[in-house]
């Protein structure tokens, strides 16, 4: 998932950096505030959502070291266009929207990474749709626990190293808490994970792989 | 005698205007009409294959063009519609991926190839046209983000509400006060994520609300207020 443009590098060389931690919970910054500037993980990890019109939220990425959050928004000059919130300690680098573009500016070879960077961003959201509309629940949750694998991996005990609430893995996976336990239930119940107090433990990744390919044509509405 | 297809003048291309490539500079525009090469499309022809490396970059002069990514059920997904003025296939050239979606011509279309080296050799040297790049993109993103969470949240109707009154932003209306594209109710399926049963069903079903009117493939908003509240669309 974190595929590494250069730009980061080029941030973090930047003088103008400022330094924060963000505790769990707390807002990196919220959808639709005017974009102050741009964020660059350093550790921890940060879930990016939007709000539903029924107040639900959406996770649409979740990021960590070396991530960047809040470009397009300060490309572009509008407002957020989504909500970054700690899901646990992070330390992040900030950069002002104002010293950001002054410095993609100053070079055309910076620009393309910047675009490198949209681009991969793009990507991984055109294949989250498509899962949305060709997979099942289980199908996409299978997917939801790969990812994760890959990107935060497991230690010695087979847990994730990442902890994330039965409403954020409902978020991510693009299904109601309700069957989002019953889901867990089932990987459980066939030896794939165990899920206790947030932790996920993998058990039995071939098996969670073989889950995530398409099962049968069938259309979910 | 077979007909002259005649070749669009970039300069002269109204299509052009508001793209990107409005950037270029006059000794820029013409180098790209030295180098471009610009074909006819008939429907349902291929413009690229997911999965193909890319060569170039494609601007549309005229025409109509679905972007959509096959599961691995064979099933589509189209991501992106396209029309004249956009230009296609430069998120693959410049990440350096291969094509993440097939092109396909919906309306018979003329299509300019502008290749790779042309492409980032202005890239590099006119920065209004890198800056319009990077907008672009991030606009890109924004829409992929509000897609995702109106295919994720949104019962099929919305869905389908939504997706008209895109169609109908997006290309604007024929004189006769229809949607200004003719899309099979299979493509429309495949923008709304479900199957084309449901489709033709919630078609019918918003005609006899007098939200919309069929008349053969062609779409004609009638209410578009009562489309709007059934695509609980608030801004």
């Amino acid at each position: 998932m974190n595929r590494n443009t250069g730009l980061e590098e080029i941030i973090r060389n930047h003088i103008e950096l400022a330094h924060f931690t963000i505790h769990k919970n707390d807002f990196v910054f919220k959808e639709n505030d005017p974009p102050s500037g741009i964020y660059l993980i350093n550790s921890g990890s940060i879930k990016i959502f939007k709000h539903e019109p029924d107040d639900q939220e959406r996770i649409l990425h979740l990021a960590t070291e070396g991530d960047i959050l809040g470009l397009h928004s300060v490309v572009n000059g509008f407002v957020y266009t989504n909500s970054a919130a700690a899901i646990s300690d992070a330390e992040v680098s900030f950069i002002s929207a104002k010293d950001f573009m002054e410095l993609v500016n100053s070079n055309n070879t910076y620009k393309l990474l910047v675009m490198k960077n949209l681009c991969s961003r793009i990507d991984s959201m055109e294949d989250h749709i498509v899962r949305i509309s060709e997979k099942m629940s289980d199908e996409r949750f299978a997917d939801t626990l790969l990812m994760l694998v890959d990107k935060y991996g497991i230690n010695k005990s087979k847990e994730l190293n990442v902890q994330l609430s039965i409403d954020e893995l409902a978020s991510y996976t693009c299904t109601s808490k309700s069957y989002m336990k019953k889901i867990i239930t089932e990987f459980a119940h066939r030896g794939m994970i165990t899920f206790s107090a947030g932790i996920i433990k993998v058990l039995n990744l071939g098996q969670i792989k073989n889950t995530a390919i398409v099962q049968n044509t069938v259309t979910v509405n | 005698m077979k007909p002259q297809f005649e070749h669009p003048v970039c300069d002269e291309c109204r299509s052009r205007l508001g793209n990107v490539f409005c950037a270029l500079t006059e000794v820029q525009t013409t180098e790209m009409d030295a180098e471009k090469n610009c074909s006819v499309y008939k429907k349902g022809q291929i413009i690229f294959n997911e999965g193909n490396k890319p060569s170039g970059v494609y601007c549309v002069n005229k025409g109509k063009i679905k972007i959509y990514q096959t599961g691995e059920e064979g099933k589509e997904q189209i991501l992106r519609l396209a029309k004249e003025g956009d230009v296609l296939g430069y998120r693959s050239l410049i990440s350096g991926d291969v094509y993440s979606g097939t092109a396909a011509v919906m309306e018979d279309a003329t299509v300019c190839f502008i290749s790779k080296r042309t492409f980032f050799d202005f890239l590099h040297t006119n920065s209004d046209l890198s800056s319009k790049m990077m907008e672009l993109l991030s606009h890109d993103l924004k829409e992929a983000e509000s897609r995702l969470t109106g295919l994720a949240q949104k019962p099929v109707r919305e869905r389908m509400a939504e997706a008209l009154l895109m169609l109908h932003e997006f290309y604007g209306i024929d004189t006769d006060g229809s949607i200004n594209a003719t899309i099979s109710r299979e493509d429309i399926a495949n923008i709304v994520g479900t199957a084309t049963e449901t489709t033709i069903r919630i078609l019918s079903d918003f005609k006899s609300e007098k939200l919309i009117d069929l008349v053969g493939k062609k779409i004609k908003v009638n209410n578009h207020p009562g489309l709007m509240k059934t695509a609980h669309v608030f801004d």
